[in-house]
């Protein structure tokens, strides 16, 4: 059992090899909880208290089952924050919590140093609560339904918040879809405005976050790796020590897992460049830049990588070559994974229109339209266009909030 | 470079604000899909086997979150292989994934699945047997009697009976002359025992009575059943002690068992006014009014024989008479108005429905059983 009081001298113990490596942050606290609550925190993206809404319960519902079945388990939750906060499970050992401790300490100098982070505010955790008190407030005054659905909707939009870290004020760049929606909509009325800017300052929040996982854990991952090879560990330590690195790198065919890439991709920079080559890409570089500059031939074959085609039930791996793998993780990288969207507005026409920057990746039609509605329906109030692609087939789709439509050309 | 700072904290019995409200707000968009998903679940074929522990996958479409994003089952990624092709290599390990950062937003998609119980569970939760009578008492017996009566050596400390205990004591220590109060021994304590007493609850009795004719099409086979089927699963669950009587006709009505009852196939013209006078006669022999609620449910294409409406019309307000809560309810695929039973019924406030489609079968049952079915019989009546 993990008691506060063995952190302290935990973190002793790691001191020298953290202020050795380079790594600088101002301010750690770490709190030590329940797997239950950390679970309850995760579903919360590790923020104590958040507005409330119906997926976080949904999502706490899922990792508190799958946790059960001893088929997740969460050992620390970082909030990017100042001072930084971090969340440990009372469950692990001494030993585990060591290596947790330095991965901690290099995520929250990931967020410190990392220039897409350079625009994140430091407070989130309080502006977080406070984001609550207004929700309920809201709530109070004008019903859960219509504040839920409201949040419903302004989800689908939280995906799209633009891709560039700073516009200037009142200028929106045309992929920050959910900043011209609040902004434009014709019909909003000025509370809902209101909540959705916030949501909206949530959304920017996290985005650097959804196009930082391989560089982040991978940094982590390379960290606490280093820093415990430079600590001094007991026999037994040691041993779990490197059973938990294990269970972090192992592989799960056929998926990604972004530490274990993420580590290959950091341990090639160290190779070339040392300590000062890692640092600034640490700084430099989001998933995609940490891919273009350090992803290299031998990799493929070092951290056993494969193409998949995910529809199939249980998929193959089929051999591809250096560049059609490396061409592939970044086109499952790129943006978060997320398409891109863009406002393509024409003034003489009440529709939001929007431009599908098509890929090759065809939109999942299954849910767009539900996702659509969502939008006209709640948003908009009005009539919502796509231009995409779909099988190589320019389409238009439209949902005005009853009718969907999907026409060719 | 000044040395980083670290504190620690403990938190016992803490969670986040507001996680016990998310999830109740959950569970409720659960049910209430699940509600409005009924007729899928009750039409679907995996479910006419009455197997509680069987695990239904039902596609909870308005409680997923819709997101815009790829189409996966098309196109390539990129993952990981186990070295030498040992497939799975990690898939059995005890901590698949390792960790997670700070930042993971729940937004995928997925069927929730569910057990036959949870779903009856959230189904049968309003549901009850209107106008219930409790004071008419059947047989059977249940094991909450209020009023213990007689004692016991051994039992819960809740129930120990303190007066006894010390008259045994004192008997015990006059027997062996010392006429005092001394300590006690675990031969003296006495308990209250309690017995099985009559189920205060009354006992009912459900005529399920359906047209097997002719003119009963699959769809409307298919509603009857499922009808007939949820509300049979309901007083199982709700009311164990529920007698229940299956009652097919055509021309003629017969008593049937449950069995054939639900899969035996139709033949033959319709006659209602033969099932109504069966049913009075079942519960004159063997249901005494005094000790039975008695319902009657009664579901038909509304195809009935022209010249049998008047004396159907005549039994079926006996029935109505006899009965708790006699219910109607017509089957029509296409609009065409109701038969001239269902408007005479509904014009005397017995208490009639149209089903037109799949998903009515939850409006059924609600208002058969739902909480306001007072409230309709009476909006009905004026």
């Amino acid at each position: 059992m993990l008691r506060a009081s063995d952190l302290q001298s935990l973190f002793d113990r790691l001191r020298p090899a953290i202020e050795e490596s380079g790594l600088h942050l101002d301010h750690l606290h770490v709190d030590v909880v329940d797997a239950d609550t950390l679970n309850a925190l995760a579903s919360y993206s590790g923020m104590p208290s958040r507005i409330s809404h119906w997926s976080f319960g949904k999502t706490f519902h899922r990792l508190r089952t799958t946790h059960d079945y001893r088929m997740t388990q969460i050992y620390e939750l970082v909030v990017n924050n100042r001072p930084a906060y971090a969340f440990l499970d009372r469950t692990t050992s001494k030993a585990q919590a060591l290596m947790i401790l330095a991965h901690v300490v290099a995520h929250v100098d990931f967020f410190q140093h990392n220039r897409l982070f350079y625009p994140t505010p430091y407070d989130m955790l309080t502006r977080m609560a406070r984001h609550r008190h207004d929700f309920l407030e809201l709530t109070r005054q004008h019903g859960v339904a219509s504040v839920e659905s409201l949040i419903d909707a302004a989800m689908v939009l939280m995906d799209f918040v633009g891709e560039r870290p700073r516009v200037p004020v009142g200028a929106s760049a045309p992929d920050d879809v959910m900043g011209f929606v609040i902004q434009h909509a014709p019909h909003l009325e000025s509370w809902e405005r209101h909540a959705l800017a916030t949501l909206y300052t949530e959304a920017r929040y996290f985005w650097p976050q959804q196009l930082t996982k391989v560089s982040n854990e991978g940094y982590a991952t390379f960290w606490h790796q280093r820093i415990l090879r430079q600590t001094e560990l007991s026999p037994e330590e040691a041993w779990e020590v490197s059973r938990l690195h294990a269970s972090v790198v192992q592989v799960t065919q056929p998926q990604l897992n972004p530490y274990r890439l993420g580590l290959a991709l950091y341990q090639q920079l160290w190779t070339d460049g040392g300590v000062d080559r890692v640092l600034d890409a640490r700084t430099q570089y989001d998933d995609l830049g940490l891919i273009r500059s350090a992803f290299q031939e031998g990799m493929v074959e070092h951290s056993g990588l494969a193409l998949y085609r995910p529809q199939e039930s249980s998929p193959e791996p089929r051999v591809g070559s250096f560049a059609a793998i490396q061409s592939q993780l970044l086109r499952d990288l790129e943006n978060g994974g997320i398409p891109h969207m863009s406002v393509q507005q024409e003034d003489s026409l009440p529709e939001l229109a929007l431009w599908h920057h098509h890929d090759g990746r065809d939109l999942d039609f299954t849910v767009l339209p539900f996702a659509m509605r969502l939008v006209a329906s709640r948003l908009w109030k009005g009539k919502v266009r796509i231009r995409t692609v779909r099988q190589r087939v320019p389409h238009v789709v439209s949902h005005d909030g009853t009718q969907w439509e999907d026409s060719v050309g | 470079m000044k040395p980083i700072g670290m504190t620690a904290g403990e938190e016992l019995d803490w969670v986040p604000t507001g996680v016990r409200q998310d999830m109740v707000r959950h569970q409720e968009k659960v049910r209430d899909a699940i509600r409005t998903n009924l007729a899928d679940i009750v039409l679907d074929e995996r479910i006419g086997v009455t197997d509680g522990s069987k695990i239904i996958q039902v596609p909870l479409t308005s409680y997923r979150e819709y997101r815009i994003g790829f189409d996966h089952d098309q196109g390539e990624n990129v993952g990981h292989v186990a070295k030498d092709g040992a497939l799975g290599a990690g898939s059995a390990g005890e901590s698949e994934a390792g960790k997670q950062g700070g930042s993971e937003p729940g937004c995928d998609v997925e069927e929730t699945a569910l057990s036959l119980e949870e779903i009856e569970e959230v189904i049968f939760e309003k549901l009850s047997l209107p106008h219930l009578d409790l004071s008419r008492h059947a047989l059977g017996e249940s094991n909450n009697s209020t009023e213990p009566d007689t004692l016991t050596r051994t039992g819960p400390r809740s129930q120990w009976n303190r007066r006894a205990t010390l008259r045994t004591h004192l008997r015990r220590r006059a027997s062996q002359g010392e006429p005092r109060f001394g300590v006690l021994i675990p031969e003296d304590l006495r308990y209250w025992l309690y017995h099985p007493a009559p189920n205060p609850e009354g006992g009912a009795v459900v005529l399920a009575m359906m047209d097997t004719s002719g003119s009963m099409g699959n769809f409307e086979k298919y509603l009857a059943k499922s009808f007939f089927y949820w509300t049979v699963a309901f007083l199982r669950k709700n009311y164990p002690h529920v007698e229940l009587v299956f009652l097919a006709h055509d021309v003629r009505a017969r008593e049937v068992d449950e069995e054939t009852f639900f899969h035996r196939g139709a033949s033959g013209g319709t006659v209602s006014s033969s099932v109504y006078r069966l049913a009075l006669d079942v519960l004159e022999q063997r249901f005494r009014p005094e000790q039975f609620n008695a319902y009657a449910f009664h579901f038909t294409d509304g195809g009935n024989l022209t010249s049998d409406n008047g004396f159907a019309e005549e039994c079926g307000n006996r029935l109505k008479e006899r009965t708790n809560f006699f219910g109607y309810g017509e089957i029509h695929d296409t609009e065409r108005s109701p038969s001239p039973l269902y408007q005479a019924f509904s014009a005397d406030g017995t208490n009639v429905i149209v089903l037109r489609g799949k998903e009515d079968i939850f409006r059924a049952l609600m208002k058969f059983f739902g909480p306001d079915t007072q409230e309709v019989t009476r909006a009905q009546s004026l």
